[in-house]
């Protein structure tokens, strides 16, 4: 019986996921920023070798821009090291939370 | 020290308020103490020298400069600390009271395990290893069986530690946080974002011409307006009020208007009718940095001042005057936007209405206009939330057009729990929000918690959401912890921190402790997250800028100046689509909304029905402070105001008991006729008529506004509507 609940439970959550709450570039917003935080934080804080940089950095189109032509010019080898979906991921959660986006501020 | 020098006298403060007993309520809290410790029930207070200890209010959302007068272990004293720029050196009633919290022989002293029915109240004293293992056990059991987003997180805020609490939540894996803004100011910021990509504070002090919609600044405090709405500059200060109530902020308005309730719209988009028609409006300002502006000028054609009139029973010369005045004062005017919650389901439009009403008169970013908030920035304690694959997006995503992912939609969240869709969630974790005192619609907030496998409440006392729980964890309160530091945005923005007054009494602890305990026992993943100190967070915060601390360490509060910079953001590019002042909304527009904001007339009120008026109060602060035995002693009830006129005619007299009857719930409280309140409407204060024994003080007296607001919200923000309800009401 757990077992025929757990599977419904997890039917509905797949179903849900297929939803499309995903917007301009289709990626997972949320396991995009894991993967920011993860691995772009590393040189992108103040005093480190990047710089600080934040979702409000850039505009979505900046953002946007960034991911189809700049690619990271900069270094460009750190491109390579991630899948077109972690990409895509990445671009998503910067783009959903950059300077212009529709991300409310919060009170309190 | 420019603005430490705009505070009131303390006679004037404190009579703004009525709150004549502010500073005869502490004193005799060392005999509750000392009954206290007679009763067994508290050990001997700590003796340690006497000091002064510099720390921040947690009696409110204003965060205010505190001085703790410690005296033989005990806080004899809270004073105002005359360096906090913020409060303009003040503190009221409430911050008084503090020492109460403290001291509160209802405060929660040790974890509690439910034994009986879920709101029986029936728990017994646990340890805390036992405690916290059956909480790390049900989250993990719901998780197996739901998903991670089977959990939700309830959080307040401004206890500095909510940090931790949204932390948790975000490594645990739950997307389902839900905050107090759609119970507050939604609406209110996101018609400000849209149009100025930001929400600005109005410059109160320096404004010549203010005018004021329902945000009763004189009991609902906020520091600095409501001190500042006393002071103005020069003495030319005019103050307009419009509420259907005759509120404090009435009685010191240099014109009242009793407004029909939900129709202050009308009144809006008729000043911005004049101001556009006979060319009042800034032309400059509009034609460099607004857009839609010639859309705007149709838009407003018919809503004429004499329409207006009907709407929102106004004379059409008094709006036609209003407007002129308020244009000719510009920019040294503003329609003051907030702080109040939403009051119509269509909150979001009126703020786009009052937004663009000020853009209009050119008072973006100057001298008593509307300021852009300035930020001190400070470093962030941050950490990386493991990733889990299987966690759906949240639970009420797309119920609302401007959805905040950290705070969610209240009422919408709580209408998929109870249908159980798009998926189950089953496990409630609460920090010290009181979601049954606070969400409308107590009855479906019950049936929610109803559902739960297993309910979690951290709070300092035994709130009704507490009292509905199955582990019940005491939170060290904000006099006996250190906090971290909290950068507070603003015109003249300042960083604060807390610092223990005295030790934590009985076993209570600080949330990180909690949160740290809770981590530990849910699995190293989560566990790694939390491998730090209050000192490292502080650290972090203050690294390379050691000055912080010690301000904070030897004035209470930090920062770096004292006179506001106007203008930062003139000629700059906005954060809105355009980089401009949107006046006219292609993204609203885009989303199918109202580009521009499009008047709706409340609902009808049905015959021998009246609308529900709810409000904060200078005594109280929402559902948090009403058993303070300080604050309870100078109201200890709330009342149903009823006109004077009208409760001639029903045969209904001043202090009868009376059931106030809606279609989600009834309650019952005193009347209190006055002429005071438009006939149309009747009025209860928010924070009374509690569901737990534990609040011994309130328990049992006035009446609860939750239990009878329906539960209508703003499609646009999420923000919950409590105007919209009808009630009937008969003798008790």
């Amino acid at each position: 019986m757990k077992l025929i609940s757990k599977t419904i439970a997890i039917l509905a959550v797949a179903a849900f996921l297929a939803t499309p709450v995903l917007g301009a570039e289709g990626g997972n917003p949320k396991k995009g920023k894991y993967l920011y935080k993860k691995n772009c934080k590393t040189c992108h804080v103040a005093g480190a070798e990047g710089g600080a940089l934040t979702p409000l950095s850039k505009t979505q189109s900046q953002w946007d821009r960034f991911f189809k032509k700049n690619k990271h010019k900069a270094k460009p080898e750190i491109w390579g090291k991630y899948s077109e979906k972690d990409l895509k991921d990445i671009n998503q959660f910067l783009f959903d939370h950059a300077a212009d986006s529709d991300q409310p501020e919060t009170c309190g | 020290m420019s603005l430490i020098n705009k505070k009131l006298s303390r006679r004037r403060f404190l009579g703004m308020s009525s709150c004549t007993l502010a500073t005869a309520v502490v004193g005799s809290q060392v005999k509750v103490l000392h009954a206290l410790a007679k009763n067994g029930d508290v050990t001997t207070p700590q003796r340690g020298k006497d000091d002064d200890v510099f720390t921040s209010c947690g009696m409110c959302v204003n965060k205010c400069g505190v001085i703790a007068r410690v005296r033989n272990g005990v806080i004899e004293k809270l004073d105002p600390n005359p360096n906090f720029i913020k409060s303009r050196a003040m503190l009221c009633a409430r911050g008084n009271a503090g020492v109460g919290v403290v001291y509160d022989p209802d405060r929660l002293k040790y974890p509690l395990i439910r034994t009986g029915k879920r709101g029986e109240g029936k728990f017994r004293r646990a340890g805390w290893k036992e405690a916290l293992d059956l909480v790390a056990k049900k989250m993990n059991e719901v998780a197996e069986k739901y998903t991670r987003a089977g959990v939700m997180f309830a959080s307040t805020e401004g206890t500095y530690q909510d940090h931790f609490f949204m932390q948790l939540a975000e490594c645990f894996g739950s997307p389902n946080n839900v905050r107090h803004p759609t119970l507050c100011l939604s609406s209110n910021i996101q018609g400000f974002m849209a149009t100025f990509g930001t929400n600005p504070t109005p410059d109160v002090l320096n404004a010549d011409y203010i005018i004021m919609s329902g945000a009763n600044r004189s009991e609902a405090l906020i520091t600095p307006d409501s001190i500042d709405m006393l002071k103005g500059d020069g003495g030319r200060r005019k103050l307009i009020y419009l509420d259907p109530r005759f509120t404090k902020t009435a009685a010191k308005a240099d014109q009242w208007y009793p407004i029909k309730a939900g129709t202050d719209l009308a009144f809006v988009l008729a000043m911005i009718n004049v101001i556009v028609n006979e060319g009042l409006y800034n032309r400059t300002f509009v034609k460099e940095n607004c857009v839609g502006f010639d859309k705007l000028v149709p838009h407003v054609r018919s809503y004429t001042p004499e329409w207006a009139e009907r709407e929102c029973e106004i004379p059409a010369a008094d709006i036609r005057r209003i407007a002129r005045e308020f244009a000719l004062a510009a920019p040294k005017a503003i329609y003051y936007h907030g702080r109040r919650s939403s009051f119509m389901a269509n909150d979001t439009q009126l703020r786009r209405g009052i937004a663009i009403l000020n853009a209009i008169i050119g008072n973006w970013d100057v001298k008593g206009g509307m300021v852009p908030n300035s930020r001190i920035k400070i470093g962030r304690h941050d950490y990386l939330a493991p990733w889990y694959d299987d966690v759906p997006d949240r639970l009420d995503a797309g119920s609302v057009a401007y959805l905040s992912e950290n705070d969610g939609a209240w009422v919408p969240f709580r209408d998929r729990v109870l249908a159980g869709k798009p998926y189950p969630v089953k496990g409630m974790m609460v920090y010290k929000q009181n979601v049954l005192a606070s969400v409308p619609d107590r009855a479906r907030s019950l049936k929610m918690m109803d559902q739960m496998d297993f309910i979690c409440t951290i709070d300092i006392t035994m709130s009704d959401t507490a009292w509905y729980s199955d582990v019940v964890l005491p939170e060290a309160t904000y006099l006996e912890r250190q906090d971290p530091l909290e950068s507070i945005g603003g015109i003249l923005p300042v960083v604060v921190w807390r610092q223990p007054c005295i030790k934590a009494m009985f076993e209570s602890k600080p949330n990180i402790w909690i949160m740290k305990e809770i981590a530990k026992r849910l699995g190293n993943e989560v566990a790694e997250q939390f491998q730090f100190t209050i000192e490292e967070v502080i650290q972090t915060q203050v690294k390379g800028q050691p000055q912080i601390l010690k301000a904070l360490q030897t004035q209470g509060v930090y920062y770096e100046k004292t006179d506001p910079t106007y203008g930062r953001t003139l000629g700059k590019r906005l954060r809105t689509k355009s980089g401009k002042v949107e006046i006219y909304s292609e993204k609203y527009a885009k989303k199918g909304l109202d580009p521009l904001p499009v008047y709706e007339a409340p609902k009808t009120t049905p015959a021998g029905k009246y609308r529900l008026l709810v409000g904060r109060h200078a005594f109280f602060t929402h559902g948090t402070t009403s058993n303070n035995p300080y604050l309870n002693a100078i109201m200890p009830e709330n009342t149903l105001w009823l006109n004077t006129e009208e409760a001639r005619r029903r045969g209904l007299q001043n202090g009868m008991r009376v059931t106030v009857r809606s279609e989600v719930g009834a309650q019952t409280l005193k009347l209190e006729v006055t002429d005071k309140i438009r006939p149309d409407c009747v009025y209860m204060a928010h924070g009374f008529g509690v569901l737990s024994k534990g609040l011994r003080t309130v328990y049992g007296k006035g009446g609860c506004d939750a239990a009878l607001i329906g539960s209508s919200y703003d499609k646009i923000s999420g923000n919950a509507a409590l105007h919209e309800t009808f009630v009937q009401i008969e003798r008790a």
